[in-house]
């Protein structure tokens, strides 16, 4: 069976990869080893207004658009910031963006697991088991869209699993019944718990997405869910909600993989590890790296220069570049989160505080790298995990270039 | 690989018996756990099936810290065993 590119995974990023990659003409398969598109759920079902628009992508019936996005440091704090949001439902969501790639001719197959990753010569082919049969295809280029497990990464030899500090756990659910506002999303930073974070994203009037979730590795015995429950049991919003089902899931929270090109391989999304560290926020950065990849692969195919896949890397920088939904942020935030984590529990809960008090005034988003850096217990900590880390130092360079040639622009 | 030494082979044979299980009722197969397996022990197949190799896990409770629905154990006690 041929296929010019064999996308795995029918989450955001694989779904926006067979979508741009069957409207450049190319015969394109989706493989995804669940029995149905979106089903079950794994995430807060945030989204970015801002990303939207930059992606193109209108609002459906089942978003619940937020004017307000409440902030709340672990000392109690208060920021309202006038972003607004869309709580999206991510099941239909997913679903939809798959049917817009089925609508654009490519090819679908449900149930359908990468089993196994072969090279030959130069590039790899790829072994689909479905219905309990192997099915040998040998694209030209394979996307790897599969999520958090990254199994074709493994597959291939990449060692990628995530360290303790580097992923965030998070129990969540759909609970029914509660007091909220429809109009506010919040995510309140927890007091006896490193980096810990809970949310509330209101779905409609009485439902609404609730989860808590921290970097593991922070010496915690207590399990994520355990929280959640005894949040549904005692706060005086959520006493009484019933969990329709649970969305719970491990998120990313670090830099994204080296190489996002290897051979014939290209890696998207949380796959290629580009979900937020603060917050766990990854479905525009799943569709941003999907539609490159695939625009990438087609001009490489079409023109048969295998060579050209190299420079999805390159597009993915260009595009994100100074992009805070983006790239930027994830740099930025890794950065704050890693000084954050190892300052003793005093000073960080101090510094954290003085991030809000900033953030207030300036009405921002408090885990701003440039606020921080202007506060003195933070500073030193921020340059050291800086230059502690080759890819954080270049970052940090380009950066201070790009601000720089900005602010030149700017005057002259 | 079985070392050797009285107390590790002892304590490894353990493990092998008992090992490392997930409670199916707690379990909404996210997948975390796969991504922190530094050896690759934990495959989930579909929405429904999650598989432990038992035999290369090195019952290090990377995965079990990491699961955020407290669905992972290395049942170490007779009684969590067969
Ligand atoms: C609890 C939680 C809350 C979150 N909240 C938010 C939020 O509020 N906002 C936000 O933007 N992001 C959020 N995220 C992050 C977001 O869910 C992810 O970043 C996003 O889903 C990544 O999309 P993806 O397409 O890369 O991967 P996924 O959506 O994970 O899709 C991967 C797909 O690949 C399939 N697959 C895996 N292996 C194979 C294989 N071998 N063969 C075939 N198919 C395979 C999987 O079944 C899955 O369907 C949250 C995550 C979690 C866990
Ligand atoms: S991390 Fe826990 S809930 Fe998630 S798949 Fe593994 S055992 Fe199941
Ligand atoms: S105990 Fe360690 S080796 Fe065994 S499955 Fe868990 S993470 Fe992998």
């Amino acid at each position: 069976m041929n296929y010019n590119i064999v996308v795995v995974g029918g989450g955001p990023a694989g779904a926006m990869a067979a979508k741009t990659a069957a409207s450049k003409g190319l015969k394109t398969l989706l493989i995804e080893k669940r029995s149905s598109i979106g089903d079950p759920v794994r995430c807060g079902e945030g989204l970015s207004y801002n990303a939207c628009e930059k992606l193109n992508i209108r609002p459906k019936e089942y978003f619940n658009k937020t004017d307000f996005f409440d902030l709340i440091s672990p000392g109690g704090k208060v920021i309202r910031l006038k972003t607004p949001n869309y709580i999206i439902d991510r099941k239909l969501f997913d679903q939809d963006l798959v049917t817009e790639a089925e609508d654009k001719g490519a090819e679908v197959w449900l149930k359908a697991r990468a089993a196994s990753i072969e090279k030959k010569g130069a590039t790899f082919r790829i072994n689909i088991e479905k219905d309990k049969k192997l099915i040998e295809v040998n694209p030209e280029v394979i996307i790897a869209a599969d999520g958090v497990e990254s199994t074709v990464a493994r597959m291939a030899g990449i060692p990628i699993s995530l360290k303790l500090e580097d992923i965030g756990s998070s129990a969540a659910a759909v609970v029914e019944g509660v007091n909220i506002e429809r109009n506010v999303m919040i995510e309140s930073f927890l007091k006896d718990i490193p980096f810990g974070y809970s949310w509330i994203f209101p779905k409609s009037e009485n439902i609404a997405n609730i989860g808590v979730g921290w970097i593991t590795k922070n010496g915690i015995k207590l399990k994520p869910v355990d929280l959640l429950h005894s949040f549904l049991k005692n706060s005086k919003y959520l006493k009484g909600g019933r969990i329709k089902y649970y969305t719970s899931g491990g998120v990313p929270a670090t830099l994204k993989i080296e190489n996002l090109v290897y051979r014939n391989i290209l890696f998207t999304g949380d796959a290629a590890h580009l979900s937020n560290p603060v917050g766990g926020d990854g479905v525009p950065q799943a569709m941003l790296s999907g539609k490159l990849a695939a625009e990438v692969s087609a001009e490489s195919i079409l023109q048969e220069k295998p060579m050209i896949l190299k420079k999805y890397e390159l597009e993915w920088e260009k595009a994100t570049l100074g992009e805070f939904c983006f790239r930027d942020a994830q740099y930025a935030l890794y950065i704050l989160q890693n000084a954050l984590l190892t300052m003793p529990i005093l000073r960080k809960e101090e510094a954290i505080e003085e991030l809000w008090s900033m953030a207030q005034k300036n009405g921002q988003y408090p885990f701003d790298l440039i606020s921080a850096i202007k506060i003195d217990k933070l500073r030193p900590k921020l340059f050291e995990v800086i230059m502690k880390n080759k890819r954080l130092r270049n970052w940090a360079a380009k950066q201070m270039l790009h601000l720089t040639i900005k602010k030149f622009k700017s005057i002259y | 690989m079985v070392k050797t030494l009285g107390t590790n082979r002892t304590k490894e044979l353990f493990m092998k018996k008992y090992g490392l299980k997930v409670d199916l009722l707690k379990c909404v197969f996210c997948g975390g756990c796969v991504s922190v397996c530094p050896h690759n022990v934990i495959s989930l197949y579909d929405e429904t099936k999650l598989e432990i190799n038992n035999d290369i896990c090195k019952h290090c409770n990377i995965c079990t810290t990491f699961c955020p629905m407290d669905a992972l154990r290395i049942a170490t006690e007779v009684t969590e065993g067969e």
